[in-house]
């Protein structure tokens, strides 16, 4: 008998803790973690175009930083970031047109790369999720 | 065509490299107004009425405190990405004097050494910021 009460307390308190943790993962997103991993893609990726501060190169390559273009849809930065960009752009009123190759990057690192752009330099947006990757990804 | 082809083949100015081809390595970089930039994959047109600037225009004469720390920490092994290596170390250090081991990490991300020399390059990057300060 007190073995089953311990099995069924055991299952119960198993059920709780696993419970508490999916609540946990999908209810809150850490933006903050997000934006230091996307740091490092950035830097890897964005940086030798896009530069460090994120001003890119006047008449070559667009800014990230203070982007009127970049802040203005989530989902096609999610696209671009993904399968690259051709033809002429504006951004900030200047007009930009030099191709770019998309990312090989998964959706975490899709998604924390955009949370950094999106939230350096003065930009601040909202956070992009793993899963607002993978439903642009597949449309 | 881009920028690389023009430089090497029409300017005859054969000190910066072909790597990949695909800004990936950055053998080719040059200064596009100041900012150390891919040569491979700027189309010419981007070039008119800009100021290029190529590892032959650092110095005549490996005067440029960049080449003489080269130099003096003996950095090349191979010496086929060194160009690209000088070139962005130039333009790190023009606009950071004084940078730390990860700003010059950051400011060098993405320029490929096969050889390995990473750590001269950074050793000589800031042999070249004390030479600029005196």
């Amino acid at each position: 008998m007190k073995q089953k009460l311990g099995i069924l307390i055991t299952g119960i308190l198993f059920i709780v803790l696993f419970g508490e943790f999916t609540v946990e993962r999908t209810d809150e997103f850490d933006l903050e973690a997000s934006i230091k991993r996307g740091k490092e893609v950035y830097i890897t990726y964005c940086l030798s175009c896009h530069s460090e501060d994120g001003q890119g190169v006047e008449g070559l390559y667009p800014p990230v930083a203070k982007s009127d273009y970049l802040m203005a849809d989530t989902k096609r930065s999610i696209k671009q970031t993904l399968f690259g960009v051709t033809g002429e752009m504006t951004v900030n009123g200047k007009v930009y047109n030099m191709p770019m190759d998309g990312i090989d990057l998964s959706d975490e690192q899709t998604s924390d790369v955009l949370n950094y752009i999106r939230n350096s330099w003065g930009n601040k947006g909202k956070a992009v999720l793993p899963e607002d990757v993978k439903a642009a990804r597949n449309k | 065509m881009p920028l690389l082809w023009a430089i090497r083949d029409l300017a005859g100015l054969t000190g910066t490299k072909f790597g990949c081809g695909i800004a990936q390595c950055g053998a080719c970089t040059v200064h596009f107004n100041g900012t150390p930039v891919r040569s491979c994959s700027i189309p010419i047109s981007k070039a008119a009425n800009q100021t290029i600037t190529t590892i032959e225009g650092l110095s005549s004469d490996n005067s440029h405190p960049v080449q003489k720390a080269w130099i003096e920490e003996q950095v090349p092994q191979c010496g086929y990405c060194q160009s690209g290596q000088i070139m962005a170390a130039a333009a790190l250090l023009k606009k950071n004097a004084n940078p730390s081991d990860s700003e010059i990490d950051i400011a060098m991300q993405g320029l490929v050494c096969r050889c390995g020399t990473y750590p001269r390059i950074r050793k000589a990057i800031k042999v070249a910021a004390g030479m600029m300060k005196t």
